[in-house]
């Protein structure tokens, strides 16, 4: 189509637009998709269903508000003199900084001081330190999105300012998947001892870790884009599919000269220089966390159902929780969890194999297995 | 004769049940949206932008978005199937954010991203591409540049074949507008297409 003079040609050629085989999609990324949007799609359904209630119930709404009015308003000539002598107290909503949404497990809330257990629903206004112990999972409402704060970790809300959200992640790992950035421009920023991560409107995880007594951090990006920050610098840009791990700065004592050095970066981070040496140790564990796809997940599937059918339940359960642990938004994370309580059921461990059977029920309340949750899950709280 | 497939009630639900099932706020169905509809969004996407871009993922999540609305508030009519209304919302997303990346090609993210987005292939280029790939790049970008409702008509008729009776009840024209834009967008991306020619 050099020259397209006649209409004819450029039709052929729009119709060579719609003839274009699409590729099938990778099949990982595909599942994590499929997983947040199904999630999103229910909300919205939820939330329209009862805007539409509310408009129904309108114009009975404002009918009854008249007659409120009518019968009422010699009462409310009287109560204005008292309102008025008494002074007005306008009830101010605090700003949110998140809410607990699903609480499976021992997850505790500390707040001025003093540690309680965290319930579902509970609000957040800043200035709690959330900590989950082994087993337990907590997830964290923050306006369209959520942090799901994996087994051992800590998590402390800040509270919320004019320009951002931050959360302090002091020790394990927090799954963040926000699809909608903040409302005003705001900035959602997940703090780690040595860096922080602003949050574009993506999904991802952060853990801390510890190198040779330091604090590292990892970052794995599922969805959008995420920037690190050091010392309010812009350190490296993270987009779908990309990890990075903070290097390990050496004690100052033992390079005086400060070494200008990339900091390992994987598969097309953009990264910006910066004055730190890298101990070889953190290179070789970046490329050993380079090769978690889904082959690494199937690998530790199949681990977890090897020693199942060896009659190794406890291997099984710890086999199939160290998936969920590396890779909290497995595509075989509801199989996974299914497996998991019912190898710690197998293996003795009824706390344990109920804090699963809820987490599952959580995240699939008409799953496959949900009759063996229910089992196991009731028979724990039936036994407390 | 024997038919394949499941039995009816293996079938999942027909679109009208899925509809009464948005409408009465029944969150159960998201995933029977989300399995029926995917494919009709995904494939509008890829043809409008020519690949899968970095915000793909966003993108069906907008279109899905704007679909449950549009069934939530009754602006679907029925008068089509749910997959073609999910492919039109989905064209009409992607050439949105297609205008918008034009726009905003100075923000830094759009910046380090560039290697991803669709430009017009320069003319010199052609000569070394593939001719045909850079035709439809450069149709794709052209289409971009159009007004909305004449590129969207376009796209939806000459790429993906609705004929325009859909397209008007879709696009909510008659149908004599649907052809009236059809035939404008048709002439006016020749135009834009014979002057990019002439520049070169």
């Amino acid at each position: 189509m050099s020259q397209p003079e006649h209409l004819d040609e450029l039709v052929q050629t729009l119709d060579e637009l719609g003839k274009t085989a699409v590729p099938v999609e990778d099949q990982l990324r595909a599942g994590y998709r499929r997983e947040r949007i199904v999630r999103l799609i229910g909300t919205a359904i939820t939330a329209e269903g009862r805007r539409a209630r509310r408009r129904r119930a309108l114009p009975w709404l404002a009918a009854a508000a008249a007659i409120v009015l009518g019968v009422g308003a010699a009462g409310a000539l009287s109560l204005r003199h008292a309102a008025q002598s008494s002074p007005v107290t306008a009830a101010v909503e605090p700003v949110r900084a998140g809410e607990a949404r699903l609480v499976a497990g021992d997850v505790s809330v500390r707040r001025n001081g003093e540690a309680t257990a965290l319930h579902p629903g509970d609000v957040f206004v800043g200035g709690e330190s959330v900590s989950t112990a082994a087993y337990s999972v907590a997830e964290i409402g923050i306006a369209s999105g959520r942090a799901e704060l994996e087994a051992s970790s800590e998590l402390e809300l800040m509270p919320p300012t004019a320009s951002e959200r931050r959360l302090r992640l002091g020790s394990g790992s927090v799954d963040v998947d926000l699809p909608r950035k903040l409302e005003g421009g705001k900035h959602l920023i997940i703090e780690t001892p040595d860096v922080e991560v602003m949050v574009i409107g993506t999904a991802f995880t952060v853990a801390v870790g510890n190198e040779h007594g330091a604090a590292s951090t990892h970052v794995r990006v599922r969805r959008g884009t995420v920037w690190i920050m050091h010392g309010g610098k812009q350190r490296a840009v993270l987009h779908a599919g990309d990890e990075w791990t903070s290097p390990v700065a050496t004690p100052a004592v033992a390079t005086p000269e400060p070494v200008a050095q990339a900091p390992v970066a994987l598969r097309g981070v953009h990264e910006r220089p910066r004055r730190v040496t890298l101990t070889p140790h953190v290179v070789e564990k970046s490329r050993v966390v380079d090769k978690g796809t889904l082959e690494e997940e199937n690998r530790m599937f199949q681990a977890g159902l090897t020693a199942r059918n060896a009659g190794d339940p406890s291997g099984a359960a710890d086999a199939f929780g160290s998936l969920l642990a590396h890779y909290p938004r497995s595509v075989l994370r509801e199989q996974a969890l299914a497996e998991q309580f019912r190898a710690q059921e197998r293996a003795g461990r009824g706390s344990a194999a109920a804090v699963a059977a809820r987490r599952y029920l959580a995240s699939y309340p008409n799953g496959f297995a949900r009759a063996d949750a229910e089992r196991i899950a009731n028979g724990l709280l039936g036994g407390r | 004769m024997i038919e394949g497939g499941a039995e009816p009630t293996a079938r999942g639900p027909t679109d009208e049940q899925i509809v009464d099932a948005v409408q009465s706020g029944n969150s159960a169905m998201a995933g029977q949206v989300y399995d029926r509809l995917l494919g009709a969004v995904d494939h509008a996407l890829y043809r409008v932008f020519g690949r899968r871009e970095h915000d793909h993922d966003d993108l069906v999540q907008a279109a899905f978005e704007q679909i449950v609305l549009t069934l939530s508030r009754r602006s679907y009519a029925r008068a089509c199937s749910l997959q073609t209304w999910a492919s039109t919302i989905a064209t009409h997303v992607a050439f949105n954010a297609l205008r918008a990346r034009r726009r905003e090609r100075r923000v830094f993210d759009r910046e380090t991203t560039k290697v991803n987005e669709p430009e017009p292939p320069a003319p010199s280029d052609l000569e070394r591409t593939a001719g045909a790939r850079a035709d439809l790049e450069r149709v794709r970008w052209l289409l971009a540049q159009m007004k909305p409702e004449r590129a969207e008509t376009v796209f939806l008729h000459d790429v993906l074949g609705h004929d325009l009776a859909e397209i008007a009840l879709m696009t909510r024209v008659s149908v004599a507008a649907a052809q009236s834009r059809l035939v404008r967008g048709r002439r006016e991306l020749r135009e834009r297409l014979t002057k990019e020619q002439l520049m070169s």
